[in-house]
């Protein structure tokens, strides 16, 4: 492994732990963290120092030293996180950020404005990393040190020593592959005291015989610590390909001790001295351990080399991680942290290529499908109806790689309705529902932009003053609500406050100076809210640096059209208002229902359609400007596809506007009359070229089993054609 | 990376200085193995050494143990951080500025 390739990944990391580190200070300062909060920020700050340390980027490691230290005196109960602290630790954490985003740059040298920025903060900071000096952190410290490990009462099994001992064997390409092995047990030294270490030179040639690029050297090492285990593991992630590590926790059964002397040589005796030598065993222990049990020790295979797959492993819980750890069964190599284990990072290139692939599959199943069936071949069609099942699972297995937790995006605005509130100097909080629906990583990378325009809208111009709030007889605190869900075959974001709703009035006052509409036009309330969306409209009194500049709406509803969204406004004046945006769930593959008008085929996204039904006779025969019927007692408002799209005119024949298929989006609904019905379709949606971009009602087009190319209906837009003409 | 290598009074005393690391590990032992093998004690000097790497302990410690009672003479700082880090310190001269806080 090349040093070099690894500093991506540490950086990703870093990035993440950060994100995670802000999560839990957010937590804390709303009063829901808890002591696995402060544990959980810690870590993230500690693992950060540490791999910075590893690659040798000392600013993130000076920097992020200092902030482990003041979180350290929080998780021994010595600080608590108020809001003062919570702040400094946040500004801190973005200046973590900024240095780690001066290693990705490959920034060198000094920034005097970051520079700036650190002294400052770390000039706060030490505010809180010297102890006061009053005598009560003493007894503090006293009250809340990590419990002394529960005395095994040195049970005639387990070794005495409170140390952990780690044993190190670095393969000999270690050097090359740009690692020192120092630098790791200078790493181990950060996590605790090395208490006795011995370097094995057995292996070390003479100087006749040495590479000077091979290391020969080992280590076998006692450690004062009360890191966890996975905190020592984690010293060696970026090395254990390279060496065979063993981690023996505090208070080891002797047999552990021998089982992992007789790994490493093939004369454990000798090794063994060297255990005594740095401390952990003591000479009657190792002569016990060395003993040969009753049980046959070769049968004790020396699995603690694999990472213990327990993240903490607490010195309370050794004895049976030990035992699970030591069965021979326990082959492979466990993962470290759940989290990181069912996760596998994959390039996103590979997997749209993936995607595409299963696309041309769906339109070749789809064309031997086809032949099957004109061939009038029975046991062929058979083949491919199981085929097509098929193709149909690992389409959408394929597409779920794409689907990611919107959540993600969510907790973003946590952050940032903080801060925002606070310039703003009201009192808001965000309440997130639904984090966990998914939707397509495209999607959801797309989808932060104009969410963060409407979430920082609604700060603005939504939520009232506090003092208005009470006033009207509302909590003193706004409230913002991000939630999602799926519905109808797609996703519905909501983005609601509790402030003022929009003002009707106002819109239409200012749409009317803008010569947006004119006076006399009788508007619905929804109409009124849709011209919020018109270029450079706004109604804020004062502009703010937050939003009212103008820029916004109009940008926010572009981008979602984009995706193949809509948006829609409820609003309530005085009451809040609620911005719902709907989006397709993936912008690739979908279940299409395929239909024809004339020669030509359509496709209509399959979960939009409720049912078909043949259109009643008497209408086919009315007059073609009636375009409602009667549908179980609901008026159901309906267009000729032929006339919606001015396709040619039929030939009159029999089969010609004869069927009438209803569809939905977003609550509302419509007919669509074709000729005839063609059934479910699998359909991989192309992109129409720049020239068709403006072409209403098409959203897309696909290839049919038949080579035949079928254009894909965009219902939001027809359905909206039907309802307003109906409603004209 | 430079070595300087002098006689004197029988004895042969090899001065390292700057960098003792994988990129000066290979240099250093050609130089090392070049000495004439007559026998003479050799001491090593690393009071000018501003760095030292794994591959450059390896070094130190093999030429200690290849060369004719070899022992170390000055350190610097960073030798002296490096070998007591990997518990080697036995192999090191009293200290010029010892504490005996210690």
């Amino acid at each position: 492994m090349d040093i070099d390739q690894a500093i991506p990944t540490f950086l990703l990391e870093a990035r993440e732990l950060l994100e995670q580190m802000e999560d839990g200070l957010l937590q804390i300062e709303n009063g829901a963290g808890d002591g696995e909060t402060v544990n959980a920020i810690f870590r993230a700050a500690h693992t950060i120092k540490g791999s910075a340390g590893i690659f040798g980027f000392d600013e993130v490691v000076g920097f992020t030293h200092t902030v482990e230290n003041v979180l350290d005196r929080v998780r021994s109960n010595e600080l608590t996180i108020d809001r003062p602290l919570a702040e400094l630790l946040l500004a801190s954490g973005d200046h973590i950020g900024t240095l780690l985003q001066r290693v990705a740059d490959k920034v060198h040298g000094h920034d005097p404005v970051v520079n700036a920025i650190g002294h400052d903060l770390l000039g706060q900071l030490a505010r809180f990393t010297t102890a006061s000096t009053l005598p009560v952190p003493v007894a503090a410290t006293a009250n809340v040190a990590p419990a002394a490990p529960p005395a095994m009462e040195s049970g005639s099994d387990s070794a005495v020593t409170g140390n952990w001992h780690i044993s190190l064997r670095f393969s000999r390409e270690v050097l090359q592959h740009g690692m020192d092995p120092l630098s790791f047990i200078r790493y181990l030294g950060s996590l605790g005291d090395i208490e006795g270490i011995v370097t094995l030179q057995d292996a070390l040639p003479a100087l006749g015989e040495l590479d000077p690029e091979a290391c020969y050297l080992g280590f076998e090492i006692s450690l004062k610590s009360e890191a966890s285990h996975a905190d020592i593991d984690g010293a060696f992630d970026f090395v254990r390909d390279d060496a065979t590590i063993h981690i023996l926790p505090p208070h080891s059964p002797l047999q552990a001790y021998a089982d992992m002397l007789a790994a490493l040589s093939p004369e454990p005796a000798a090794l063994g001295e060297t255990l005594l030598r740095c401390g952990t065993l003591e000479a009657a222990e190792l002569e016990q351990a060395l003993t040969p049990a009753p049980v046959e020790m070769t049968a004790l295979v020396p699995v603690i080399a694999a990472p213990a797959a327990q993240p903490c492993v607490q010195p309370e819980t050794t004895l049976s991680v030990i035992a699970e750890t030591s069965t021979p069964a326990a082959t492979g190599k466990p993962a470290r942290d759940s989290g990181r284990a069912k996760t596998l990072r994959v390039d996103a290139d590979k997997l749209d290529k993936l995607i595409n692939l299963v696309g041309e599959l769906v339109i070749a199943g789809a064309s031997a499908n086809m032949i099957a069936g004109q061939l009038k071949a029975r046991r062929m069609l058979e083949a491919t109806a199981t085929m097509a099942r098929l193709i149909e699972e690992v389409r959408d297995s394929t597409l779920n790689l794409r689907m990611v937790q919107i959540g993600e995006t969510f907790n973003r605005f946590q952050r940032v309705v903080r801060d925002v509130a606070r310039d703003l100097g009201k009192d808001i909080r965000l309440v997130i529902n639904g984090a966990e629906t998914e939707l397509d990583k495209t999607m959801v990378e797309k989808i932060g932009d104009p969410l963060m325009h409407l979430v920082r809208n609604a700060m603005d111009h939504g939520i009232e003053a506090a003092e208005v709030r009470v006033a009207r007889g509302k909590p003193a605190q706004g409230t913002i609500r991000l939630d999602a869900r799926h519905d109808s075959g797609g996703v519905l974001i909501e983005v609601s406050d509790d402030g003022n709703g929009l003002n009707r009035e106002r819109i239409l006052k200012k749409a009317i100076e803008k010569g947006l509409v004119g006076p006399q036009q009788n508007l619905s309330d929804e109409d009124v809210y849709k011209l919020i969306f018109a270029p450079g409209f706004s109604t804020a009194e004062q502009l703010s640096n937050i939003s009212g500049r103008g820029v916004g709406m109009d940008v926010v509803k572009k981008n979602i059209e984009a995706l193949h969204g809509s948006i829609e406004i409820d609003s309530v004046e005085g009451q809040g208002s609620t911005m719902r945006i709907r989006l397709p769930l993936t912008l690739a593959i979908i279940d299409g229902f395929l239909v024809g008008v004339g020669d030509a085929s359509f496709v209509i996204p399959l979960d939009q359609v409720i049912e078909c039904i043949k259109l009643p006779a008497v209408e086919q025969r009315t007059d073609p400007r009636r375009d409602y019927i009667n549908q179980r007692g609901q008026i159901l408002p309906y267009t000729r596809l032929r006339d919606a799209l001015d396709l040619p005119a039929g030939t009159g024949g029999r089969h010609t506007d004869r069927n009438l298929v209803v569809v939905q989006y977003g609550g509302k609904r419509a007919g669509l009359v074709v000729d005839s019905l063609h059934g479910e379709i699998q359909t991989v949606i192309k992109p129409l070229g720049r020239v068709f971009s403006r072409v209403q009602g098409i959203s897309g087009s696909t290839i049919l089993g038949s080579g035949a190319v079928a254009l894909i209906l965009d219902i939001p837009r027809l359905l909206q054609q039907v309802i307003d003409r109906a409603a004209a | 990376m430079s070595l300087d290598i002098a006689r004197d009074d029988g004895q042969v005393r090899v001065r390292f200085s700057d960098e003792l690391n994988i990129y000066t590990a290979a240099a250093i032992r050609e130089a090392l193995l070049a000495l004439p093998a007559d026998g003479s004690p050799c001491r090593l000097d690393l009071g000018d050494v501003i760095e030292i790497d794994c591959a450059g302990l390896q070094v130190v410690l093999a030429a200690l143990r290849s060369l004719p009672a070899s022992t170390l003479e000055a350190c610097s700082a960073p030798v002296r951080d490096c070998f007591a880090l990997c518990g080697l310190d036995a192999l090191l001269p009293a200290a010029p500025t010892s504490s005996g806080a210690q």
